[in-house]
């Protein structure tokens, strides 16, 4: 089930982007947008963050004290989750990152799904923040991606996320601490 | 949570717990090797995260360099890692993962 948003949705002033807003963001789409993080975001409406890693916990949110004015499932088609951002050796080797791909061959297997997430729809201060304390700028080039929310696959949503500034291919296994991160708070075992 | 938590398809969880992960060593070889990486190891992060505590307040530019430094860093430990360690006494990632069928941009 979906997390209920910490604050409703039909708080004043809070609105989903219209589709027109959406469009006005379409310029600068897939390009990194790190050339001035604090006038980015400066604009009063809140805009759409999709988490794919650690992001993808509430939990995560909450300990960076984020508050989500709504938050919906996504997938977003032409990006899979890959693990480029290089980490420690023996410990944490590999955290994760999406990106862009070419199908080698006359069709693709679909063993590899596009990357899925969560959109979370947020104040220009958490998306600020939220960005910060991800390591935006330094580990992480900011970006724009199309997503379509999984309750109902037409409709688009155009977000802000965040990709590795220089990753390492090939990627290193994740370790198995951080895989159930992103699955489950429950102990268990990944084979 | 994570995944589970906002119910994502049944079917890419179960790519989730598919994906190949890095399995710590149990041999009394592998732990020396890890115990002596991370012994260093573990110093340098410290270090890289002090210069990051530093870093601007939120909303503010990083200076570009922190990245390239970060990078500068984690390349000569992954470098050391590949050639001494790896070899010595087994790899601390896990192998590679291939994607297989796609190619990465």
């Amino acid at each position: 089930m979906l997390e209920k948003p910490k604050r409703g949705e039909h708080i004043a002033g809070v609105s989903e982007p219209t589709h027109e807003d959406r469009l006005a963001d379409s310029s600068d789409s897939h390009k990194p947008d790190m050339d001035g993080i604090a006038t980015k975001y400066s604009t009063a409406n809140p805009q759409w963050y999709f988490g794919y890693g650690s992001n993808l916990k509430s939990s995560v949110m909450q300990s960076r004290k984020i508050e989500p004015l709504a938050v919906r499932s996504v997938k977003v088609p032409g990006y899979i989750l890959t693990f480029d951002v290089f980490g420690l050796p023996y410990s944490e080797p590999a955290m994760a990152s999406i990106s862009k791909y070419n199908v080698e061959g006359a069709s693709r297997q679909d063993t590899i799904p596009d990357v899925h997430g969560v959109a979370y729809l947020l104040s220009a201060a958490d998306m600020r923040r939220l960005i910060h304390t991800e390591g935006g700028g330094v580990a992480y080039n900011c970006i724009m991606v199309d997503g379509y929310r999984l309750d109902s696959g037409s409709s688009a949503l155009k977000m802000h996320t965040l990709v590795a500034r220089y990753p390492r291919r090939p990627n290193a296994a994740p370790s198995v601490r951080y895989l159930v991160h992103l699955l489950t708070d429950r102990i268990v075992r990944i084979c | 949570m994570g995944a589970e938590e906002h119910a994502l398809p049944p079917e890419y969880q179960s790519y989730l717990r598919r994906l190949p992960t890095f399995v710590p060593e149990t041999s009394w070889r592998g732990r020396i090797g890890a115990s002596s990486f991370l012994w260093f190891g573990r110093r340098i992060v410290r270090v890289l995260a002090t210069f990051v505590k530093r870093t601007p307040s939120e909303g503010e530019e990083c200076p570009s360099w922190y990245g390239s430094m970060i990078w500068a860093v984690y390349s000569a430990m992954w470098l050391w890692h590949d050639c001494v360690h790896a070899i010595l006494f087994g790899r601390g990632d896990g192998g590679s993962i291939k994607y297989i069928g796609i190619q990465l941009q």
